[in-house]
């Protein structure tokens, strides 16, 4: 039914929270509502109506308006003798501010037998554009600790600036680093404290628990959290996990008769895990690319320190070797 | 009466405004609405605006540009607005967005760059120290809903070091060796990357100049809200300069064969 | 001071029954005893000087500075108890940065120096404060070119061409009063301030100094800033030439 059919004297049916116009000044429009009602809203964009403009028959469930000096009216009711519903009112729309952006990108971390990986691109975007080829998404917390980020950067960035000041504070209390599952713990508060304006970004915790286990904590944007073998989460979060739920976990793979699946994989095969999700998602996700970044924390004496010395471009970031162990490996991805 | 100078004698309804053509799209209503909405009321828009910011890194340190046009919405309403602002002596900070909140920054920077000088401690905010200063105003007031509604540049050179920065109302940060903001980021930005990228380093002032002078001409032939005069910026380590307005030469005489589009002749 | 332990020193809200208030007076007392700063209003602009008395041997070369900048083109010198010093320039820069938030211009320094003196005025009226300890010296170069303030413990202030506080003040106000200040260039004026101080601390020399000096002027771009190294070194060595010609 067109506008100009409802806008005239004989009306028409009203579908709710819907614009009438009203064509000519001082012309009267009847309207039959159908659905029973008792109470009604109306709202005049232009100005306000006099109350002896309208009148509604409760018996009839009518309308009537005198539409003088207007132009169209916007009409709600409820269903009920209760509140009126606020959200069906069509109002001259007020554009808000939205406190929120998405800068893509996608993170992963898995958990080896006495090792972890935590990784993550380098690509920052806003929707079709690339804001920068290099902004990291993967902090090294601690010597046993590394924290991937991922989501509204901005938030992100403040996310890792809080939990940094908490640790160095803890450091100051205690003399020594936070354990990684209470630095999980702190994450869960500290996202929670903000529950009811949260930090976009979803967190995923890397790194060695104090009895030498590789581990990894997956985190919601409020603070839900498990301890995991393996996470990916962000952009490419639909690509990546369910290859790492193949891969890791062995989903929808039977072993061969007498065989079973290995609990842990060894960390070169996790290396090759970790650059084939990116490489892939890469070619999959425009919002993935320009730069890898993977961070492997090995524990106290972990013998997976022999396959590490070959690798291109490795980096330790931690000065001694006689605790856990910290090493960095950039990679390319590409730019298109 | 009505308190809104910008609404006198105008169109008071979407209905005849549908395309914003007026220059604030959304205006605030005459009446109000419920008991509820009349606490503070923070959000805002931008309502006098500045366009593109364009900046890059070259061998002897930072250029940035912008040219000299305040709108009011699609009126050129200020020709002769500065957009870049030195920040002490290794610095340029360049503002896209509205120019009432970049004149606030403005004011807050000085304070702050007087209180540094003040202590003579013997240490000075070079570029990196301004730009994670600004961040952090910005992501406070995007936190308060209470935005100051501008794409920031902050380029500078201090201790040899080269320092290009980005940051936005959201607080939003990166850094690369081109930059730009609004219009600019989507025209430009590709631009200045394929002349900039791996050259950092060998690019000379002339070759910078060259490469924002033509940037600049690209973008005010595509975008309305820009005009053909500008200013550049240079930052290196003999100080930050600024310069006189620039003027673009601009040729329309191929305008003149358009008639319609595509296959359309006459 | 005949007055002394009649009960009218105890608190500066109480005048004496000749109209005194001895608080005042004795804070005027700090200020003699603190080592000399003077301050010259030369053709183009201003130079600050201070003998900083250096009483230990263990302290690091430049610590307590009696100099401090208040704003961009403000200097302030004081002479008295350190802390009052570090007091009021803290309240000069609130005053400077307040009037710079009202006005979007820099301050002048006769509003700077108004400002300071009623709130150091406000010291002497109540029970429960002390008055400040200080004398301060206040130099910019401005609007109207450069000014030279002295705001004194009582809160009065006056402007002068040439300005010394301090156990040396006497001394050092003689040998202003030979210079002729308005034909000086800033940095002529520089080496005539080293050479006072100098000469000042030779008359009491009783424990070590530094000479602290900073200027405002054309060098300077209007900043306040401390006298680069080698004016410094040239105006220690002529100051100290002059002292043995002296002799």
């Amino acid at each position: 039914m067109s506008d100009r059919g409802k806008s005239s004297e004989k009306g028409g049916e009203l579908v709710f929270g819907e614009t009438i116009r009203v064509p000519t000044v001082r012309r009267a429009i009847h309207l039959s509502i159908t659905r029973p009602l008792s109470f009604l809203i109306l709202r005049f964009p232009l100005r306000p109506i006099y109350a002896q403009q309208y009148s509604f028959d409760p018996l009839s469930q009518s309308l009537f308006i005198i539409a003088s000096r207007l132009s169209s009216v916007n009409l709600a009711f409820a269903r009920s003798n209760s509140m009126p519903d606020m959200v069906s009112i069509a109002q001259p729309q007020q554009r808000q501010f939205n406190p929120y952006s998405e800068n893509g990108g996608t993170i992963l971390a898995i958990a080896g037998a006495d090792f972890s990986v935590i990784a993550g691109d380098t690509r920052q975007s806003e929707g079709y554009s690339i804001q920068t080829r290099y902004a990291p998404k993967v902090f090294r917390l601690t010597d046993k600790a590394v924290l991937a980020v991922n989501g509204f950067a901005a938030d992100g960035n403040m996310f890792v600036k809080k939990v940094r000041q908490r640790l160095e504070w803890y450091r100051h209390a205690h003399a020594k680093d936070m354990p990684l599952r209470a630095i999980a713990r702190l994450i869960q508060t500290m996202l929670y404290a903000r529950r009811f304006f949260p930090y976009y970004v979803y967190n995923i915790l890397g790194g060695i628990e104090d009895d030498g286990t590789g581990a990894v904590y997956s985190f919601d944007p409020v603070g839900s959290y498990e301890r995991e073998a393996c996470r990916a989460a962000g952009a490419a979060q639909s690509l990546v996990q369910p290859f790492l739920d193949n891969q890791i976990y062995f989903k929808n793979q039977t072993p061969a008769p007498g065989t079973s699946h290995p609990v842990h994989l060894p960390l070169s095969t996790v290396l090759s895990l970790v650059i084939d999700s990116f490489t892939s998602a890469t070619e999959r996700h425009i919002e993935v690319g320009d730069g890898l970044e993977m961070y492997v924390v090995l524990a106290k004496g972990s013998a997976s320190v022999q396959g590490l010395g070959n690798i291109r471009g490795i980096q330790e970031l931690t000065a001694t070797d006689d605790g856990e162990r910290v090493f960095v490996i950039r990679r390319e991805l590409k730019k298109d | 009466m009505d308190h809104f100078p910008t609404n006198w004698g105008r169109p008071r309804n979407d209905a005849y405004d549908a395309y914003g053509t007026y220059p604030i799209a959304q205006r605030p209503l005459n009446s109000p609405n419920d008991a509820f909405t009349v606490g503070i009321q923070h959000t805002q828009q931008p309502i006098v605006t500045g366009t593109s910011v364009l900046a890059i890194k070259y061998k002897d340190g930072i250029m940035m540009a912008a040219d000299n046009l305040a709108s009011y919405g699609s009126l050129a309403r200020f020709k002769d607005v500065q957009r870049l602002h030195p920040v002490g002596n290794h610095t340029v900070i360049g503002a896209g967005g509205d120019m009432s909140d970049f004149q606030h920054i403005q004011t807050v920077l000085d304070e702050l760059m007087i209180e540094e000088f003040s202590a003579q401690d013997g240490h000075n905010l070079g570029p990196a120290e301004i730009h994670e200063y600004l961040a952090q105003v910005m992501y406070a007031r995007r936190s308060k809903m209470n935005p100051l509604w501008n794409a920031l540049l902050v380029g500078g050179l201090k201790d040899g070091k080269r320092f290009l920065a980005f940051v936005d109302l959201l607080g939003t940060t990166y850094s690369a060796s081109t930059l730009a903001t609004g219009y600019g980021s989507h025209i430009a930005q590709p631009l200045l990357r394929t002349a900039v990228e791996g050259k950092e380093d060998t690019l000379t002032e002339e070759d910078a100049l060259k490469i924002i002078e033509q940037s600049m001409k690209v973008l005010y032939y595509r975008d309305a809200r820009s005009i053909n005069k500008y200013q550049v910026a240079t930052i290196t380590a003999s100080g930050t300069s600024i310069s006189e307005s620039r003027h673009l030469e601009t040729a329309w005489s191929f305008a003149e064969g358009i008639r319609g589009y595509g296959a359309q002749t006459q | 001071m005949t007055s002394i332990g009649t009960g009218y020193d105890l608190s500066a809200s109480t005048y004496s029954p000749d109209g005194r208030i001895f608080q005042v007076e004795y804070a005027n007392k700090a200020v003699e005893n603190s080592g000399t700063a003077i301050g010259l209003r030369a053709k183009d602009g201003i130079v600050l000087a201070v003998e900083k008395l250096v009483h230990s041997k263990l302290l690091v070369p430049g610590a307590n500075r009696r100099i401090q900048t208040v704003d961009r083109h403000i200097g302030l010198a004081t002479a008295g108890l350190l802390a009052d010093g570090r007091h009021l320039s803290n309240r000069a820069r609130d005053e400077a940065s307040s009037y710079r938030e009202n006005y979007h211009s820099p301050p002048p320094l006769k509003t700077i120096a108004d400002r300071l003196g009623l709130y150091v005025q406000a010291y002497t009226l109540y029970s429960s404060v002390r008055p400040f300890g200080i004398s301060t010296i206040l130099g910019a170069v401005d609007k109207d070119g450069p000014s030279l303030y002295v705001v004194e413990p009582s809160g009065v202030f006056f402007g002068y061409n040439g300005a010394a506080v301090g156990k040396g003040r006497q001394l050092a106000k003689t040998e202003l009063e030979k210079l002729k200040l308005s034909e000086l260039s800033t940095r002529e004026a520089a080496i005539e301030a080293a050479r006072i101080i100098y000469l000042v601390h030779e008359d009491v020399k009783e424990k070590e100094f530094e000479l602290e000096m900073s200027w405002i002027g054309e060098e300077t771009n209007g900043v306040h800033l401390p006298v680069p190294k080698e004016l410094m070194e040239e105006a220690e060595a002529k100051a100290k030439a002059a002292l043995e010609n002296f002799d």
